[in-house]
């Protein structure tokens, strides 16, 4: 009897269970706000947000930087595709592939798909900035199937984060007989094929795009089992979409006092961290429009102090971002890795920058509240992008602190295109620039450095001193620990001012309250969405089958 | 008749290359650069710009680009986008066309329907408590900023009560597998908000137009004449009275009708409406040439056809203007 | 003629709907040139950290995310508003009407290419063109910008002038007139316009509110007026992102404009009772 009824028991819990764990067995959907069309989702074809988004559920990298992203410390990256990664020498990285990675189309990851991938990047035909940014790979070879070695001009530090972090693999059986040039254009594009944790089911133009979960994937299969980014490019579309429920999750430029209706929505969570965008008071060196002649009033770089410690950055973080930004002391976010070693920025000082302003020539001769030197008023004129949320939102406070040290400014917003037209040209006095880093501080080159004036580069102000030059090539050439060599190059940078840095807003997204084991990444948001599971307990209609 | 028409049509030609002409000279003298807006502010060194531009032929001189632009455009190519690079515009715009028409339409029926029948009403009855009523409506109606009505009308009905949708023309997690029955409710939902909003402002002065114009015609001779002839007062209404009472309502519906077109950019925007005018106003804020001249170019295609369709039914309902 | 011009326009404004309008525009009017004197500097950030607070007795309309005074603001807002408004619409009704009645009236070749003129400007959007103004001015001065806005606002108005000329034209007022001898320009004063003007009235009524939100969308793209100088319309727009957590700023301009709009409409409504009592 006891024995019938245990097998009974038994076979309850064995017909039973298969089917507990296949309802347990994590279903579940995230409905994502982007702004824009992922219309082009390949890796290395388009660096638009939109697209890199989408792309990094469905391509993996070789290896990634770790959470914390320092790009200078190879032994910090995680395994991606290559299971492991070795070092011949300091010119030679050695990766080896997960036996297991499988393209979506069932054929394996090869050597031969790293080979052709990254070499396609570095090609002159492929699109900018990607040869550029990998211009320090010497050559890229396989070894058997399942090796991949890559050699480096230089020995620097960076090798392994320039080697994996631009181009992530492509199927090469697939595109190999497709000329670089015509890449984007190809079929691939409308049905791309990777090898991630989600693959490609369609995009509607204007609508969404929907990624379904692989189960086949080699890290384990995917738990939120459908992925859709939903279309909407105003703000608030944006919000509305996911005040009223349609949306769960969105990484968001937003300020906080639209954060509170989040906050107050009950199903609604907010998740902050470190970013890397920084905002920052760009002073044009250059007269606007001539770069030949200096500015009359900015090439002075005591001036350039003045400005920068008559602005109280920690007050106009709070003020216009509330807790979600923290003041910087360079051109680094706060999610850099050099922001940690980084010299701190003297606080703000109207009494001092009076002053310095005061022994340099600038008096009120005629009591307008306005400085003056020779008839010429301490007038700047400051354009910032309408477009922009933040940069609208901190025009109007500095303009005002600046009046109480006696610097007149001229509010200038602009459309976006004109902007950047008249950023490109150098016709400007000063600039709220927003800027979104890549990890890496050796980006600095182009924005800071005398090399990044004129066609290679992105240095706007001019800004031109060979001392920081000097400290930052040596910091992008240092081998083993550059932290001190970092910190040099900043120290030298600051002590210029070629800029007020601001602050570096967090990384706001907004997510319902019912997922789980969520990680979010400063680099690439959604790139751990396989990781994410819904608690059972909250599960809505929509997250079962 | 024919002789009038293919004049007109002659002319509504003239006038469109010139239009298109226009448009292309304007575009390219408007201060802002395409290329500054494409990364998203990663900064792009002038190196990767001058590559860009060669890449979409912004590089050459002004005369060039346009006998490029309208050679292809004669034969219906309308080149690449350069925000969405390297998606064709004529892809871009097949895609988001169907919405706008749906959208547009719909308000155009509204305004036809409830617009021109609520002003007869007033008309018919006026001074009427309810004509009052009506009139205040509708006073009410345009004076409300279009902006302000959207959003209103959002956090009360999409956001605190959770009865419509806030923005996109679907639900997103739609199954794959749904009727036709389910997603036409499904659009039709996402349709409410937009609708009321658009229709407010055009409605009220749809009726304005309507009871003024009928006002007029309904005091004339030949009105009073049918009604001496004992004919029903529905009849002397709609056959014979609303017929001329038409002419200033065809103009205004005709000053719409490229919305039905091009949607309305403003509520498109704050909609997510995925139609052409949600596609321009992008294009505006990143200077997306092709896709800008051919979200104009349609727009001013249906400006002129519009102002022909109005002219021919002026012809058609009036036998004196036939005399011209 | 004039005496009984003057006359028709006062028994307009004594009219009810005349009388509540006036109030209003005489309201909006004392608030615009009243306002900023007796009011804090609507441009002043007090305390940055404050941020946005709800109306109370000393900011009655609430303080907008940089802690300055709604009140303040809307009322330094009107002046600018208010006067692009009327100037505008005014400049153009008077370009449009006059364009219309020379069209409807002259008919032939004159008629076509006015408005084949029309239906090019129609075609091609404003934005084009008033972004043109940034090659031609820095920071545009006011009058420049309701100039601009008011010469590029005509086209709708002549068509629907024209449209009603001809309809008159139909019905025989025109024959009628010049059977008697009339000249041309009396034909058109006398018994043309007072006859169009219903339309006209509509449509200017219909352009207040667009010019006022026109002009900060020009702000957005750096053609209008720069910040921190308010109109209601940049007042509207900023607030937008505040909407949820502080609806006071958008509710107040955004109430401004309904009113000024509501006001011209009354205004317009007993105008055109006064001119034509048996459409009332």
């Amino acid at each position: 009897m006891t024995s019938f009824r245990l097998l009974g028991f038994l076979a309850l819990v064995g017909f039973a269970w298969p089917v507990g764990a296949q309802d347990r067995r994590d279903h579940g959907s995230i409905v994502i706000v982007i702004g824009a069309e992922p219309n082009l989702p390949v890796p290395a074809l388009s660096s638009a947000k939109a697209n890199v988004d989408v792309a990094s559920l469905m391509f993996l990298p070789l290896t990634r930087p770790g959470k914390k992203l320092v790009t200078t410390d190879e032994q910090s990256f995680e395994p991606m595709l290559a299971k492991s990664w070795t070092r011949r020498d300091s010119l030679t990285l050695v990766f080896d592939l997960d036996p297991r990675a499988r393209w979506h189309d069932g054929v394996p990851v090869t050597s031969r798909d790293v080979v052709w991938s990254l070499n396609r990047a570095r090609d002159s035909a492929a699109p900018l900035p990607y040869p550029l940014l990998m211009r320090d790979l010497a050559t890229v070879t396989a070894e058997g199937p399942k090796r991949v070695v890559v050699t480096f001009r230089r020995a620097y530090a960076e090798q392994m984060y320039d080697a994996v972090f631009h181009a992530a693999p492509l199927p090469a059986h697939l595109l190999d007989t497709i000329p670089p040039a015509r890449l984007a254009t190809s079929s691939f594009v409308a049905q791309p094929v990777g090898n991630g944790p989600y693959r490609w089911v369609k995009f509607e133009p204007g609508r969404q795009a929907e990624l379904a979960a692989n189960p086949d994937f080699f890290l384990g299969p995917p738990k939120l089992d459908r992925v859709i980014f939903v279309i909407a490019r105003a703000a608030e579309a944006q919000l509305n979409l996911m005040l009223d429920g349609t949306a769960d999750a969105i990484e968001a430029g937003l300020l906080p006092r639209q954060v509170t209706s989040i906050v107050e929505n009950p199903s609604l969570r907010l998740l902050t961290q470190p970013s890397l965008s920084i905002l920052y008071l760009l002073f044009n060196q250059k007269a606007p429009g001539d770069r030949t002649k200096p500015h009359p009033i900015l090439a002075d770089g005591e001036v350039r102090r003045a400005i920068a410690l008559g602005i109280d950055r920690h007050a106009l973080a709070r003020a216009v971002f509330g807790p979600y930004a923290s003041a910087i002391d360079g051109p680094m976010g706060s999610a850099s890795w050099v922001r940690r070693v980084a010299p701190k920025l003297p606080n703000a000082n109207p009494t001092l920058a009076r002053r310095i302003l005061a022994e340099r020539g600038w008096k009120d001769s005629d009591g307008d509240g306005v400085l003056d030197r020779g008839g010429l008023p301490l007038s700047l004129r400051l354009s910032y992008p309408g477009s922009s949320l933040a940069r609208v939102s901190v025009a109007e406070p500095i303009q005002a602190m600046l009046r109480s040290i006696g610097v007149r400014i001229e509010l200038n917003r602009l459309d976006g295109p004109v902007y950047g037209e008249r950023r490109g040209k150098g016709e400007f006095d000063t600039e709220i620039a927003g800027t979104n880093l890549d990890p890496t501080p050796s980006g600095l080159v182009q924005s800071w450095s005398c090399a990044g004036i004129g066609p290679g580069g992105t240095n706007v102000g001019s800004t031109c001193n060979p001392r920081f030059d000097e400290a930052l090539n040596r910091a992008t050439r240092a081998v083993g620990d550059a932290n001190s060599a970092w910190k040099a190059a900043i120290a030298a940078l600051q002590a210029d001012n070629p800029a007020a840095f601001l602050f570096s807003p967090a990384q706001v997204v907004v997510l319902h309250r019912r997922y789980r084991n969520v990680s979010v990444r400063a680099d690439l948001a959604w790139s751990d969405l396989w990781r994410w599971s819904v608690d059972p307990g909250q599960r809505l209609a929509r997250d079962r089958r | 008749m024919a002789a009038w028409f293919l004049r007109r049509l002659l002319q509504a030609a003239a006038t469109f290359l010139a239009v298109a002409a226009l448009l292309f000279v304007l575009m390219r003298a408007a201060p802002g650069d395409p290329l500054s807006r494409l990364t998203d502010d990663r900064p792009m060194s002038q190196a990767e710009q001058q590559r860009l531009k060669m890449l979409f032929g912004l590089d050459q001189p002004i005369g060039i680009q346009f006998r490029q632009f309208a050679t292809a455009a004669a034969s219906g190519d309308f080149g690449v986008s350069i925000e969405y690079y390297p998606t064709r515009v004529n892809t871009l715009i097949g895609s988001r066309l169907p919405a706008s028409l749906l959208l547009g339409a719909t308000v155009l029926l509204v305004n036809l329907g409830l617009g021109i029948w609520l002003g007869v009403l007033q008309a018919r009855r006026r001074g009427s408590a309810l004509d009052r009523w009506l009139t205040r409506l509708s006073l009410a109606g345009y004076a409300m900023p279009s902006f302000w009505l959207a959003l209103v009308l959002v956090a009360l009905f999409a956001i605190k009560w959770r009865l419509l949708p806030a923005a996109q023309m679907t639900n997103p997690l739609l199954p794959h597998d749904a009727s036709w029955f389910l997603r036409a409710k499904d659009v039709l939902l996402h349709l409410i908000l937009p609708v009321v909003t658009l229709s407010t402002v055009t409605v009220a002065a749809t009726m304005r137009y309507q009871r003024t114009a009928m006002l007029e015609v309904l005091r004339l001779d030949y009105v009073r004449a049918a009604r001496a002839r004992g004919l029903g007062e529905s009849s002397v209404v709609w056959r014979h009275a609303w017929r001329n009472a038409l002419f200033p309502v065809l103009t205004l519906i005709g000053l719409m009708l490229p919305m039905v077109v091009s949607g309305s950019v403003f509520v498109e925007s704050v909609f997510a409406w995925p139609g052409l005018g949600s596609l321009a106003a992008g294009a505006i804020m990143t200077r997306d040439y092709p896709v800008l001249m051919a979200t104009a170019l349609l727009v001013s295609a249906a400006v002129l056809a519009s102002g022909v369709m109005t002219d021919l039914a002026y012809y058609a309902l009036d036998p004196r203007t036939r005399s011209r | 003629m004039t005496g009984s011009l003057a006359a028709t326009l006062w028994a307009g404004l004594r009219s009810p709907s005349g009388r509540s309008g006036g109030l209003l525009l005489v309201g909006l009017l004392v608030l615009a040139l009243a306002g900023p004197r007796l009011l804090p500097d609507p441009t002043g950030i007090t305390d940055l950290a404050a941020g946005a607070s709800p109306p109370s007795l000393g900011h009655p309309f609430g303080t907008d995310h940089l802690s300055r005074d709604v009140l303040a603001r809307v009322a330094t807002g009107a002046r600018i508003s208010l006067a692009i408004a009327v100037l505008a619409v005014a400049l153009s009704l008077t370009v449009g009407t006059l364009a219309g009645l020379i069209a409807g009236f002259a008919g032939g070749w004159l008629d076509a290419l006015l408005m084949r003129m029309v239906d090019a400007a129609l075609a091609i959007p404003r934005l084009f063109v008033l972004l043109l103004l940034l090659v031609v001015w820095e920071q545009i001065p006011l009058p420049a910008l309701i100039g601009v806005i008011g010469l590029t606002g005509w086209f709708g108005t002549s068509r629907l002038v024209r449209g009603e000329v001809l309809r008159l034209r139909s019905e025989g007022y025109i024959q009628a007139a010049a059977a008697l001898g009339a000249a041309p320009k009396r034909t058109i004063f006398r018994h043309l316009l007072p006859n169009v003007l219903g339309v006209i009235l509509v449509s200017a009524t219909l352009s207040v509110g667009e010019v006022i939100l026109l002009e900060a969308g020009l702000s957005f793209l750096g053609v209008g007026l720069q910040p921190p100088t308010p109109s209601w319309g940049i007042m509207v727009l900023d607030s937008r992102n505040h909407f949820s957590t502080a609806p006071w700023t958008l509710f107040f301009p955004g109430g401004m404009i309904l009113i000024t709009v509501l006001a011209v409409n009354l205004m317009s409504d007993a105008l055109r009772a006064a001119f034509d009592p048996r459409s009332a």
